[in-house]
């Protein structure tokens, strides 16, 4: 995704140079979807659109280096929206995975305890 | 992980001594006539494997909703094997892949009360570490009893894990308060946010089309009737499901209350293309193209469907009318 900032920085250009042609991409040919029109009134819904174009490869090769089958990325990466694949491609890294420890913290919790009582630093009495 | 787990047990338990005692049910209970308890127990469990609490907690609220999956179906669709986890974003993409609309809550409490108290289980993030050191965790809260100030949730592999009204709240604030239940097309969430809900419907269309939507944006309809996105969508939902008259209708409902109106007149004029009806597709789309900027956004659309229209064949199906 980082080797990929020059292409960005080179394409920023083109895409205000676009802006109007991108936008419309997916209305031209079956008639204009209803998410279209409820973005027309979100500039930055209109501007995500366009940066996911852009995007939609990088978080593809993203999810296979996080150990993703390559069909099931390709599959995933469809199945998100243009914002969404915007925010993964920029936030991935920061964004929280979440997969439970809850067992692992239990048992180090545990393990903590019985240390402190061999350590003699807690005491019953 | 070992090490950040250790890191966080020596912390809560340090911590363990000056938990809140506050209460948190009570007073909203008795600020918005909810009842003083719920509990959903037909909601199904699923004990997670190692680390799958993302398939696991999704696959509880579909099942509910009478999708018919299993937290390995599933996983596949969510799961990031190098991360240990699943994202938010994938578990709301993977319920759009099962004909359900995913829906976020307002981060809101109320909103998390309103939904149990509509029968619906919320599937929630939870940091069970620590701001600095967060264990995330998806858990699915099925109930609530204000008078133990105690939530309950099928979480990890507990099926029912009572969890203490100040514990759960810190834990999903340090989620950010983040809940999503699964809609039938067809059900409308709790609060009245119109906007958020047709987010919510607009985006499963983006990604699946709109066909199988028309009983939501119906929904929405019957809710917010003069709402003129719902009525786009429902126009372009029959339209999909190939019920192209209900779908001219809703076209000229929405043409009927602005004439200029962009998007329904491009979308009707192909409409009456693919119909046959050459004269009068044409005299819509050139109504829309005389009215339409230089600059807008949805002009190369409507110029796209005036040249469809016009490598017609001449003359009009039968049918079309005057």
């Amino acid at each position: 995704m980082r080797n990929t900032m020059f292409v960005r920085l080179m394409s920023s250009m083109v895409i205000v140079a676009l802006l109007n042609l991108g936008f419309v991409q997916s209305a031209i040919a079956a008639g204009i979807d209803t998410a279209t029109v409820a973005r027309l009134e979100d500039r930055t819904e209109a501007l995500a659109r366009i940066d996911a174009q852009l995007s939609r490869a990088d978080v593809r090769d993203a999810l296979i280096g996080l150990g993703v089958d390559p069909a099931q990325a390709k599959f995933r990466v469809g199945a998100l929206t243009d914002a969404e694949v915007t925010l993964l491609d920029r936030e991935l890294a920061q964004l929280p995975a979440a997969g439970d420890a809850g067992w692992i913290l239990l048992v180090v919790l545990l393990g903590l305890l019985v240390w402190m009582f061999a350590t003699g630093k807690l005491k019953l009495n | 992980m070992l090490q950040r787990a250790a890191t966080v047990a020596a912390a809560l338990l340090l911590a363990a001594g000056c938990a809140s005692r506050e209460p948190v049910l009570a007073p909203r209970v008795a600020a918005s006539a909810i009842p003083a308890q719920v509990e959903l127990t037909a909601i199904p469990f699923f004990p997670q494997d190692e680390f799958q609490c993302g398939p696991a907690a999704l696959a509880t609220v579909l099942v509910h909703s009478g999708v018919a999956t299993t937290p390995e179906s599933l996983a596949p669709r969510m799961y990031l094997p190098a991360r240990r986890g699943s994202l938010q974003v994938e578990l709301i993409a993977a319920a759009r892949s099962q004909q359900r609309i995913p829906y976020v809550l307002p981060p809101t409490l109320q909103a998390l009360l309103d939904e149990l108290n509509a029968g619906r289980p919320v599937v929630v993030l939870q940091n069970l570490g620590l701001e600095s050191v967060p264990i995330w965790h998806f858990a699915v809260v099925v109930g609530y009893s204000a008078s133990d100030e105690t939530f309950v949730l099928r979480s990890g592999i507990e099926r029912r894990k009572l969890e203490r009204a100040p514990d759960f709240g810190r834990r999903w604030v340090l989620g950010k308060q983040w809940a999503m239940v699964v809609l039938k097309p067809g059900e409308l969430p709790s609060d009245g946010d119109a906007a958020r809900y047709l987010k919510s419907v607009t985006d499963v269309e983006a990604v699946k089309g709109a066909a199988g939507l028309a009983p939501a944006y119906r929904a929405a309809l019957a809710k917010w009737p003069d709402n003129r996105v719902a009525r786009f969508g429902l126009a372009n939902a029959l339209d999909a499901e190939g019920q192209v008259a209900a779908a001219q209708r809703e076209y000229r409902e929405l043409l009927a209350l602005n004439p200029d109106d962009l998007a329904p007149l491009n979308n009707l004029a192909d409409l009456l293309r693919r119909s046959g009806c050459r004269t009068q597709a044409l005299a819509t789309i050139d109504r829309a193209l005389a009215v339409a900027a230089t600059s807008d956004p949805l002009r190369p659309a409507l110029e796209q469907t005036r040249s469809e229209i016009v490598a017609m064949p001449a003359g009009d199906g039968p049918g079309c009318g005057g």
